[in-house]
């Protein structure tokens, strides 16, 4: 049993030095911009060594695998080909960037950073909930609450044999390091008004990059440069880009984006610098291709997949629609396109009439939509004010691809602060845990 | 690092000016605050004549809130003191995550007097964290120039408000002598003529009472 009473005597200082670092997200409500602190929770998500050495084999091999198919389906298409995937279910995805053919980036790394959404059932199988591949965030706050938990309380860290977790920005430098085409590390935002911006400016300085903004960004002569002040120009080798794909490059994408540089993807497709995460890599965590990954580890790594899916049902298929809508009212239904917990649908939650109506859409937008079997999570113990309760919760894990395929001994353990919800994310209210990676 | 961008140095120079003028403005807030107690409870009129901003108060219990408190108010302490903030938290790599603390703190302090009857006692601490950071900036701005750049605001802001606020001379020459060492040492831009005619002003003491107005016009000029 691990000692974290320390931490629990301790959590208000804890919140009150995280809120003196500025440990925030911004959320957009009625369109006005609120910047809000997120909720933290002390009692740490302790994860045994055993664990944790099963769950790096499977994350590695599953970002493996994906970093090839995103290499193979921007290029020669083989694994469609082979019938592994059906063609239109790729192309008509939206992730997919019919811009990116032929494209391939330094190293071949199309995912430097992922997040992949675990969740553990009561009887203790992890299931692979969701990959995120595009600009998953979050890593951050476990990081500085980490930082600022042993200062607060450190006899819980002298007690337990934990592997540090303030080296994810080394290792974020190390992807940068190893990716760059030659010049200065940047990472870009789209403004002080995104609801990551904490994470961006934090993660710039902990990894010693530059912060910008677009506007600070110039393509000439088929290669990137950062504009000094003083009108210099300094090339950039490798680009960490905080803004979605589409909104990156506005000759490339949509012509209207303010917060792209114009011209990038053509210094990209030169080979002039690395673009993290690569662009088009969407496909790749669409919500609808998740269900091929364990298909795709077989397929490219000849390995039998490590970690689980949550069974899933693709109402593209007919066999699987028909499932779906036979047993609608007690699946989980999400719409492809939709992610931050929005656009998941309990079936339980809705009326005889809601039903009817999800289930003509699904019928109407097969290819929209999965539908999933609630895993029943094990809940965690959260602090409620002084009791002890327990919540939902799930874990992004991090995994940084550089010179090898890396795990960060940690993660954001996000958790439900409604008894009756299942689900997590921030922008729904959720608050955090920092995770612990047992060493011994 | 060493390589910032001119919206970058942008944020630097104000992030300088709106500290500034928090620190100034408060301590001359004491002072107003002192007389309206002891001699003319109706003093904030002259502050706000003295500042050049419009007298929005109902009466002094108006004013002491308001002023320190009103986040909708664009000339009260709190409004300078979230622009501060807001420039720092661009600049976080360049000025550290811990030199920021010290105006989240100072955001902090004055929020939590919402309710309280003397919210002026409170902004001892705003001072007080506001030293911090710039000890912070000394220490944690590893790029000299930056470091430069934030501290021009500073002493450019204070210029301002030395001036308008009738300080003695000698202090005005003082932070004069501050702020030219530290616009030698960047490379922002600025109208070198006015600063020439500043710097010629300044060096006609005798005069100095009577060329105050047009020292501050012309100060407002070199970074226009």
């Amino acid at each position: 049993m691990s000692d974290y009473l320390d931490l629990i005597e301790r959590a208000g200082d804890i919140n009150h030095l995280l809120a003196r670092y500025g440990v925030k997200f911004g959320i957009y409500k009625n369109n006005v911009f609120n910047e809000q602190l997120f909720p933290y929770d002390a009692i740490p998500r302790i994860i045994t060594k055993q664990e944790f050495d099963y769950l790096e084999r499977g994350l590695i091999q599953r970002v493996d695998a994906l970093n090839c198919f995103l290499y193979d389906v921007y290029n020669k298409q083989q694994i469609i080909r082979d019938g592994v995937i059906p063609a239109d279910f790729i192309f008509s995805s939206k992730g997919y960037l019919p811009q990116c053919e032929g494209m391939v980036p330094p190293g071949k790394i199309y995912s430097h950073i992922s997040g992949i959404d675990l969740v553990q059932a009561k009887d203790g199988t992890w299931y692979v909930l969701e990959d995120n591949l595009r600009i998953p965030s979050g890593a951050s706050y476990p990081m500085i609450a980490r930082e600022l938990a042993r200062r607060a309380a450190p006899g819980a860290f002298m007690k337990n044999p934990l592997y540090d977790n303030r080296n994810y920005a080394d290792m974020l430098k190390e992807c940068m390091d190893y990716s760059n085409t030659g010049g200065i590390n940047v990472v870009m935002t789209p403004g002080r008004y995104n609801s990551a911006f904490f994470e961006h400016s934090y993660l710039a300085e902990r990894c010693g990059a530059v912060l910008a903004m677009p506007s600070d960004l110039i393509v000439e002569n088929d290669h990137l440069y950062y504009k000094e002040y003083t009108g210099k120009k300094v090339q950039v080798g490798a680009l960490y880009r905080r803004v979605a794909d589409e909104y990156l490059d506005p000759v490339t994408f949509l012509p209207e984006s303010l917060i792209g540089i114009p011209g990038v993807m053509d210094v990209f497709r030169a080979g002039n610098v690395a673009i993290m995460n690569a662009p088009g890599n969407g496909v790749a965590d669409d919500k609808g291709i998740y269900y091929f990954v364990p298909k795709m580890i077989e397929y490219y790594l000849g390995e039998k997949p490590i970690l689980h899916n949550a069974p899933t049902y693709l109402a593209f298929y007919e066999e699987d629609r028909r499932y779906i809508l036979d047993h609608i009212d007690h699946l989980v239904v999400k719409d492809v396109s939709e992610a931050g917990g929005y656009g998941v649908i309990f079936g339980s939650d809705l009326s005889a009439e809601e039903l009817e109506n999800l289930k003509q859409l699904i019928i109407r937008e097969s290819r929209r939509f999965i539908a999933q079997e609630v895993i029943d999570f094990l809940d965690l113990k959260i602090m409620d004010g002084n009791d002890e309760v327990e919540r939902k919760a799930d874990l992004r894990a991090f995994v940084l691809s550089g010179p090898t395929t890396r795990v960060w001994p940690s993660g954001l353990t996000r958790f439900s602060r409604n008894p009756d919800s299942f689900v997590v994310n921030s922008s729904q209210g959720g608050g955090f845990k920092d995770t612990w990676v047992l060493s011994r | 690092m060493g390589v910032i961008s001119l919206e970058r140095a942008d944020s630097l120079f104000w992030l300088g000016r709106y500290v500034e003028r928090v620190f100034t403005t408060v301590k001359v807030f004491f002072d107003y605050y002192d007389c309206m107690i002891d001699r003319n409870e109706r003093e904030y009129i002259h502050f706000c004549e003295a500042l050049s901003i419009p007298n929005i108060y109902q009466d002094r219990e108006d004013f002491v809130k308001n002023y320190i408190l009103d986040e909708s108010n664009p000339d009260s302490i709190i409004s300078n003191m979230l622009r501060a903030c807001d420039n720092a938290i661009v600049s976080r790599d360049d000025i550290s995550t811990e030199s920021m603390s010290y105006l989240e703190m100072c955001l902090q302090t004055i929020r939590a007097e919402k309710d309280s009857p003397a919210p002026v006692f409170a902004l001892q601490s705003v001072i007080d964290h506001i030293y911090a950071f710039w000890g912070s900036i000394d220490d944690c701005i590893l790029d000299e120039e930056n470091r430069n750049i934030v501290k021009c605001g500073r002493y450019v802001e204070r210029l301002d408000l030395y001036l308008r606020l009738k300080f003695d001379q000698t202090l005005v020459e003082k932070e004069f002598r501050k702020f030219s060492k530290r616009l030698e040492r960047v490379r922002i831009g600025y109208h070198a003529e006015q600063y020439q005619q500043v710097a010629a002003m300044m060096e006609r003491k005798d005069e100095f009472e009577s060329l105050r107005s047009s020292i501050l016009n012309t100060l407002q000029q070199i970074f226009c």
